[in-house]
């Protein structure tokens, strides 16, 4: 019987093949969309959950909100001792930066090669991370001072090969001696390390909070009572104090750790959500088409039915045969969707920044068969439930030509289909317009003609007397000014004090605090308000120890928040003013010298203060100010430079402008994947709405010649086709503008600075479906309309 | 083998009721040939579809080999309809996709009859109605008459031992439709009980008994010998 129902169902695909077309090529789009998002979704939600004993893995979390950072990794050292001492605890380990001093610019065979992401661990690592070595031995490295051990890739880069054991690479004063290598982590762990060394600690360091430890509890442990304990015990930070303690889940890390000093950028819960949510109003637009089209189309099996039921066939017999059908095609529609996805594939990674694969082999394939099976059934049901339900009786007796054909759940579907479509355009627009908005939003320093060379070692650049190498760099051509600052501008500083104002008060918490070179308020493009740039003419600008040991005195420039905050309105008086950082070890009087307008650092801090020549990081960032057509000249130049000068290799330079992108890459990514869906959303409703139209012109040719012979004109007959499609659109936008205001202003939360949601964006998403609705309905009315009507009328 | 009991049937629609079955009393005794003739709108086709349990009636009894089937579930009344009864269309009603084999074969389907088992009783029964050279066409390849016999064919493969046919000869020309006919009269001295709705005079004369329908009620049911002398009369 079931190969029947196949003949059946082929010629009866055959005999209509423009639908059948419409009906596949709809349903393959929204399948091959699910498959991507399936396979982006699954890889989101598999990360470290192949370490061992994953669930019961917590990693430390500190809030840093108060200095702009949020929750971060980093924590003290003396934590992982503390924890190990706990009855709650099986085991911790450590991983702890190495810093990105001298060690980390390795020389082999008279090449300069920069190690990056080189990490001290606990020699336990195996406990803790799922992790192969291929050669050597990674307990050796992990406790030998000098050894190294490499990723493969990292091997293959440095010495274009993986048979490295033995091997040496000299650092300035010293060398390395590869002991290992191990295969390179897989894309799905927060885990990003291309190098493995040891790391010495000294508990005597009030400073050694560069590490992340993750703590695995033992099985009866409660996890929060753990929390509170730990949180009780632990360190406190030597500038910024307490910083509430947390245990995140090794196993949610990707999702919920997103400060700048996490190994890798994680991912976006909400992104995934996004997507997993447009692929399935892909799949129901493509699904609620099938239903329209094979319902519209039904008469044209009405004979079949009753014939098949005269000859015996029960209902659900034939439901069986209908609803096969449907699976048919949806089958049918995944193998060509599982193409699509293969074309589709890279350009899809490049969209979500992942480098997923489709793997027949693996039991992901069955969840396709199933997804197909599952879409087969859920748009063939209504229509075979429908069809089937025809009375035998009327069709044979020829009664049921032109019957109802269940236009009421049609009409309601394309009114969904309608609400989805300008649902989606509008939220595309609005989205577009909030990245542009990002992207032109006051940040108070200049993005343009500015290049960043990241982490050059204070020495080299950061020095009351102009450095040599500062000199160099300020004399290449195409360079016009250079200036020296402790963190990368589009991030935040990483570093905070609780100040004690001018008036005596004490700060709202720790106030983010930068070391700076002169010329500061030039180099960065700042807004003086009051005061003046630091300058080398002023002597005591720079910063200085006093004849005490432990007393020190600095220049400062402070943003208007920070003035504000520290009680002057009128921010010129406090030029002049000295605010105080009262750390007991190490007391800083800071001079304010000028007052610039706020500048946005991540998480929309806007509280600042650049002190000149202050000490806060051993690395700084060196900003350009350049002539961009000269700049691969001047990038060439500065590798040169910096090469010889500070034995620091392949530095990374970057133009502030790729940077500050680089922030909303990931809403950039989302807005990108939300268009895609939007036009191939508004493609399945055209598709569902010309087939839709496509019947109902058939049904009302007679009508449409009886009209003509009694005077209508052709345009008069196209609006008359075209308005009850264009009212089912209005019942759409009804339903969208609602919706996608709401919608649109929960995703606008997440910023800190919004556009405002304007009417004229719904109203052209509205006018747009409405008018590409009408152009689709008249393209066939107007055939229609313009067929003699004598060749209807004859066929009566 | 039937019989009908005050059995009416009305349609209603928002605010029309038409009633086109009124009262209708009829036995059909095995091995008979009846004509249900009378004038369009009279009721005939919907008593062929009661008949044919495509349609129910809206009170009455309709008794099927001494069973009231009122109480049939809808899987029951397919069951019986696909063991004992065949139908003849005016409009062929052969499904355009299948070939002539495959919509012969299809009752037998339904019946789960193996398939060596069909093979030679379709092919034994295309043979009979001259058709089994036509096998592999499709319905629209196939004169009218032809389409005829096939539908023919398709009602008698599964044995039947009832027959409805709607007006059989109505798309066909004289020739064809006497050929039908006489099939059809061959059929029934075989045994099989046959009911037919016509037009035509002449084929009421094929009949053994002539049933007259006026505005769903019975106007005259009698042997045709009789009515040919009422008419001579």
């Amino acid at each position: 019987m079931l190969i029947n129902y196949f003949t059946t169902a082929t010629r009866a695909f055959k005999k209509d093949s423009q639908h059948f077309l419409l009906n596949v090529f709809g349903l393959s789009v929204g399948l091959a969309a699910a498959i991507l998002v399936a396979l982006f979704t699954l890889h989101e939600f598999s990360y470290d959950r192949q370490q061992p004993d994953a669930e019961r893995v917590y990693r430390i979390a500190h809030d840093f909100s108060k200095i702009g950072m949020g929750s971060v990794r980093n924590t003290h050292y003396r934590n992982y001792e503390i924890s190990l001492k706990h009855s709650q605890v099986e085991d911790a380990f450590v991983l702890s930066g190495v810093g990105t001093d001298k060690k980390t610019n390795v020389q082999y065979q008279g090449q300069g090669y920069k190690l990056t992401d080189i990490f001290g661990a606990t020699p336990n690592i195996e406990d803790f991370i799922n992790i192969s070595t291929l050669a050597g031995d990674l307990q050796i490295v992990l406790t030998t001072p000098d050894t190294l051990a490499l990723s493969e890739s990292e091997a293959l880069r440095i010495f274009g090969k993986t048979d490295v054991i033995g091997e040496t690479l000299l650092y300035e004063g010293g060398q390395h001696t590869l002991r290992a290598v191990f295969t390179d982590l897989p894309q799905n762990t927060h885990f990003a390390f291309k190098g493995l060394a040891y790391k010495e600690h000294d508990p005597a360091n009030a400073w050694d909070f560069s590490n992340a430890i993750y703590i695995k509890l033992t099985a009866q442990a409660d996890f929060k009572a753990y929390e509170k304990l730990l949180d009780e015990q632990a360190v406190a930070h030597p500038s910024m104090g307490k910083m509430p303690l947390s245990l995140v889940p090794l196993v949610d890390l990707h999702f919920t750790a997103k400060s700048k000093t996490e190994f890798k950028k994680g991912g976006d819960k909400q992104n995934v959500m996004i997507c997993v949510g447009l692929s399935v109003l892909l799949i129901l637009i493509a699904s609620f088409n099938f239903i329209n089209m094979t319902i519209a189309q039904s008469t044209k099996r009405a004979k079949e039915v009753g014939v098949r039921k005269a000859l015996g066939a029960t209902k659900s017999q034939l439901v069986v045969q209908f609803l096969s059908e449907s699976v048919l095609l949806s089958l049918l529609a995944t193998v060509i969707a599982c193409s699509l996805v293969e074309l589709m594939l890279p350009g899809f990674n490049g969209l979500v920044g992942r480098e997923l694969t489709l793997d027949y082999r693996s039991s992901f394939s069955m969840a396709i068969v199933l997804m197909s099976l599952f879409v087969g059934i859920f748009a063939g049901l209504y229509p075979a439930l429908f069809i089937s339900s025809f009375s035998a009786k009327r069709v044979l007796s020829g009664d049921l030509q032109h019957g109802s054909t269940a236009t009421l759940v049609r009409k309601c579907l394309l009114v969904l289909q309608a609400t989805i479509s300008i649902a989606l355009i509008i939220t595309t627009v609005v989205m577009n317009q909030q990245l542009a908005y990002l992207q032109s939003i006051p940040l108070g320093y200049e993005t343009k003609q500015r290049l960043v060379i990241s982490e050059i070692p204070a020495e080299h650049v950061y020095a009351k007397d102009t450095p040599l190498l500062l000199d160099k760099l300020n004399n290449i051509e195409g360079v016009h000014q250079s200036t020296v600052l402790g963190y990368y501008p589009t991030e935040s500083p990483f570093f905070g004090v609780d100040l004690i104002w001018p008036n005596g008060e004490k700060s709202n918490g720790a106030i983010p605090i930068t070391g700076s070179g002169f010329n500061i308020v030039e180099g960065l493009g700042l807004k003086l308000l009051a005061g003046r740039d630091f300058s080398a003419e002023f002597s005591g600008d720079w910063f200085a120890k006093a004849s005490e040991s432990n007393k020190g005195h600095v220049g400062a420039i402070i943003t208007q928040s920070a003035a504000k905050q520290a009680g002057f309105s009128n921010v010129a008086d406090i030029i002049g003013k000295t605010i105080s950082d009262p750390n007991p070890q190490f007391t800083t009087d800071l001079h304010v010298v000028g007052v610039v307008a706020d500048i946005i650092i991540a998480n929309g801090q806007t509280e600042l203060i650049f002190m000149a020549g202050y000490p806060n990081t051993t690395v700084f960032n060196v900003v350009m100010t350049i002539d961009v057509q000269n700049l691969p000249y001047i990038q060439r130049q500065v590798v040169e430079l910096i090469g010889q000068h500070t034995n620091t290799f392949e530095p990374k330079i970057d133009l502030l402008v790729d940077s500050y992108k680089a922030v909303y890459r990931d809403d950039e990514r989302i807005s990108q994947i939300v268009s895609i869906s939007t036009w191939l959303a508004i493609g399945l409703t055209l598709l569902g709405t010309f087939g839709m139209a496509a019947f109902s012109v058939l049904r009302r040719q007679k009508e449409v010649a009886v009209r003509k012979v009694l005077g209508a004109s052709v345009l008069s007959i196209v609006n008359l086709l075209a308005k009850e499609f264009l009212l089912l659109v209005l019942l759409g936008i009804m339903f969208a503008f609602p919706l996608s205001y709401w919608l649109i202003t929960d995703w606008l939360m997440n910023f800190n600075h919004r556009v405002e949601q304007s009417l004229w964006v719904y109203l052209a998403a509205a006018g747009f479906v409405g008018t590409i609705t009408w152009l689709t309905v008249a393209s066939l009315g107007f055939k229609a309309a313009s067929t003699r009507p004598s060749l209807i009328l004859r066929y009566e | 083998m039937i019989t009908l009991n005050n059995l009416s049937r009305i349609y209603r629609t928002s605010d029309v009721e038409t009633t086109a079955l009124n009262q209708i009393n009829l036995t059909v005794n095995e091995g008979e040939f009846i004509a249900i003739m009378g004038p369009s709108g009279c009721g005939k086709s919907t008593l062929l579809s009661i008949l044919g349990m495509l349609d129910s009636p809206s009170s009455g009894s309709y008794q099927f080999n001494g069973e009231d089937i009122a109480d049939y579930s809808e899987a029951q009344l397919a069951q019986l309809r696909k063991t004992s009864i065949g139908f003849v269309f005016q409009s062929f009603n052969l499904i355009d996709e299948l070939t002539v084999y495959e919509n012969v074969e299809l009752p037998l389907q339904y019946l789960k009859i193996s398939k060596a088992a069909r093979k030679e009783r379709v092919e034994a029964i295309l043979k009979r109605m001259a058709i089994d050279h036509r096998a592999d066409h499709l319905p629209q390849q196939l004169s009218g008459g032809q389409q005829q016999r096939v539908a023919v064919a398709r009602a008698m493969v599964s044995n039947p031992k009832l027959i409805l046919a709607d007006e059989p000869t109505g798309n066909l020309d004289s020739k064809n439709g006497d050929a039908v006919m006489a099939m059809l009269r061959e059929l029934n001295q075989d045994g099989t009980t046959v009911i037919m709705v016509t037009h035509a005079e002449k084929e009421g004369n094929y009949a053994d008994r002539l049933v007259r329908l006026l505005d769903g009620q019975i106007m005259l049911d009698k042997a045709t010998q009789t009515i040919n002398k009422d008419e001579v009369a």
